[in-house]
């Protein structure tokens, strides 16, 4: 049985911070797991279903969380394919709700990353699979994987860093207006294409933020979420893919999105055309551009024009990360939970000054690991009634 | 190093200290001696006063903390005024019912916000001590301009090597390198435009020692100078084999400096509370 529009997000919380040395990660998550519980109208002690993964937590890390939490949850799942792991764990927790192992599933993450001085996107890409013995010595980073992307757009499409800037700037329009930002400065064009280039063509401002933060999402039926506090936010479709090195034949410029977002809008019986707005992992600006593609809502090569003129930004056709995305707002090193927090806020009309007029539908796209390379995709559509 | 974190002003604060460790909520232990309280520098942090921590120790209850957004404090920025730091300092001396401290600042915005503290309250600090260029940055604008071009991406973060003595051993260099990159350039920034601003209305009188490095620059020593003239009870001492980082650089010797100060001037000898 199809989980489309059965299943909906209940309660969502964001951690305010974006700096904690004060804090385990751990910790983070239990205050986040307090706020969701809290704008639910729900007791810990109704979570019987639990979802997590985070930049540390091993193998076993979701017991050690669930003891933390003091829970004895029927249903746990620590599933981590990268920063989408959040969005694909909101699909995983309406299927296992749908399958009667749970009935309210609270998803977590949380994590220290700037405190403890992650070197995320610059830092040497470790990892294990088989092809890292012949990538990594060569010295590739994670912006560098982007970078090359970003290259072969350019490259075939003749997109421009100015182009890509604009998703920058709109980033931080939007985060000039969420009080929990870090960075609520606006930028202009200018600014992006004189920043320090990180990775050619990147510049800084193409790349995200480093924070620390977390944040939480409760998952029921659509039924019990009715009788709630919030309004629910519903899932009305959902989709996960992969893509990998393919023993170095892919098409580059192909990424997850293009599987898990046709998945997602043919469960739910609606086009892009007809979104509201979209929240889209950020951790480059051309991840942006590259999830605007191969979700569809403009074809191949038209990414660079489609961000321009003021479309991604709020009063536009399709305003972009309405919280500031990755790129200004926070990025604790795995950001898919913040997609599906500020998706719900807006739905419910929270969004205080940034809220997108009359939002009904959205479409929530997580990354995760390194487009370019393997990485992994979570699409979902949500809506009010 | 005993640390621990306290609530001020609603920052998580880190606190640097020595003695015993103690449960949270209680605050550290200031039994011997003075309690001194050590200030740091825009983008510095209170690990900056380990070693001499370590040597004041002996005889003296010395504490040390991290403003909001720098070191291992919370928050993104730095407070926005000297006169927010020097409340922030009140607000967690007072927490801890330290009544009489003994102030030690490094730098220059480590000495606006001694100064400020003790000239708001008169009384409440029994000395002072200013090390490493007391409030006068000549440059500060040019810091300030540099800061700004960082935090905006146009400009590279780079460690400032100068105002250390000739042949400073590598160890202090990397020291120093490893509590300077704790602070985000922003928090610096805030900290350095907030020091800008200020101005000493109203020199505190209270004993005060300004320590200038044998070797210290003439561009940050002659303005410590010039302090001492305006301040009612004030001396110089010159730190041999120091530049401007004495903290870092002399720290046994500058604690040596300093508890002999507080013996002459504050009544506090070995041991005497």
């Amino acid at each position: 049985m199809s989980i489309a529009g059965r299943f909906a997000i209940a309660g969502v919380y964001e951690h305010p911070s974006r700096f904690s040395p004060d804090k385990a990660e751990f910790q983070i998550m239990a205050e986040c797991a307090k706020g969701a519980l809290d704008d639910a109208g729900l007791q810990l002690s109704d979570v019987d279903g639990l979802f997590a993964a985070s930049m540390t937590m091993g193998a076993m890390g979701i017991i050690d969380l669930a003891e933390y939490l003091n829970l004895k949850p029927n249903y746990l799942d620590g599933t981590n394919i990268g920063g989408s792991s959040f969005v694909a764990h909101v699909i995983h927790a309406s299927a296992a709700i749908n399958a009667g192992l749970c009935d309210v599933a609270l998803v977590l993450y949380g994590s220290t990353a700037a405190s403890s001085s992650m070197a995320i996107g610059t830092g040497g890409r470790g990892g294990a699979g088989p092809a890292e013995s012949f990538i990594s010595p060569y010295g590739m980073t994670t912006v560098g994987s982007y970078a090359l992307y970003a290259q072969l757009h350019m490259n075939r499409y003749g997109t421009t860093s100015e182009q890509l800037a604009e998703i920058a700037v709109a980033a931080r329009y939007h985060a000039s207006m969420n009080p929990n930002a870090k960075m609520r400065q606006p930028i202009t064009v200018d600014d992006v294409m004189s920043s320090r280039v990180i990775s050619t063509p990147l510049h800084l401002l193409d790349c995200c933020i480093i924070s620390d933060g977390g944040g939480a999402v409760i998952v029921t039926s659509l039924e019990r979420a009715r009788d709630l506090k919030k309004k629910p936010v519903i899932v009305l479709g959902a989709g996960e893919a992969a893509v990998h090195q393919e023993i170095g034949s892919p098409d580059l410029l192909t990424i997850a999105a293009k599987q898990s977002g046709a998945k997602a809008f043919g469960r739910a019986g609606l086009t892009p055309a007809e979104m509201d707005f979209a929240m889209l992992y950020d951790s480059f600006t051309i991840t942006v551009l590259a999830t605007l593609e191969n979700l569809g809502f403009c074809q191949p090569g038209e990414g660079g024009d489609f961000v321009s003129g003021g479309r991604i930004k709020l009063g536009g056709e399709l305003p972009l990360n309405l919280d500031g995305g990755g790129l200004s707002s926070n990025h604790p090193g795995m950001r898919g939970i913040f997609l599906v927090i500020e998706a719900t806020k807006q739905l419910r009309g929270e969004g205080d000054i940034r809220q997108v007029q009359g939002a009904r539908l959205a479409c929530v796209h997580g990354t995760g690991g390194t487009i370019g390379d393997k990485h992994s995709g979570a699409t979902l559509i949500l809506g009010v009634e | 190093m005993p640390q621990k974190y306290t609530t001020v002003g609603g920052v998580a604060t880190l606190i640097h200290h020595r003695g015993p460790t103690t449960l949270p909520g209680t605050p550290p232990d200031t039994s011997r001696g003075s309690t001194i309280l050590c200030l740091h520098d825009a983008g510095g942090n209170g690990n900056q006063f380990a070693a001499l921590m370590d040597a004041l120790a002996v005889d003296h209850s010395p504490v040390a903390y991290d403003q909001p957004g720098h070191g291992r404090s919370g928050g993104l920025d730095a407070l926005d005024s000297v006169d927010a730091m020097a409340g922030q300092l009140h607000e967690l001396a007072s927490g801890w019912g330290v009544a009489a401290p003994v102030l030690v600042a490094n730098g220059s915005l480590g000495a606006a916000v001694a100064l400020q503290a003790a000239a708001t309250s008169p009384g409440w600090a029994k000395a002072l001590v200013l090390v490493g260029g007391a409030t006068d940055s000549a440059d500060i604008e040019a810091e300030i301009a540099q800061l700004a071009a960082v935090t905006s991406g146009k400009a590279r973060r780079e460690f400032d090597r100068s105002g250390y003595a000739p042949d400073t051993d590598r160890s202090v260099y990397q020291r120093a390198f490893a509590d300077w990159v704790k602070t985000d350039p922003r928090a610096t920034l805030g900290a350095r435009r907030a020091q800008a601003a200020w101005s000493l209305a109203t020199p505190p009188d209270v004993p005060t020692l300004i320590v200038v490095g044998e070797h210290e620059d003439a561009a940050t020593a002659e303005p410590a100078k010039a302090l001492a003239g305006r301040l009612p009870k004030a001396a110089t001492e010159t730190l041999a084999g120091a530049g401007r980082h004495g903290i870092v650089e002399q720290p046994e010797a500058l604690a040596a400096v300093i508890t002999a100060f507080l013996a002459a001037n504050a009544g506090t000898g070995k041991g005497e509370g």
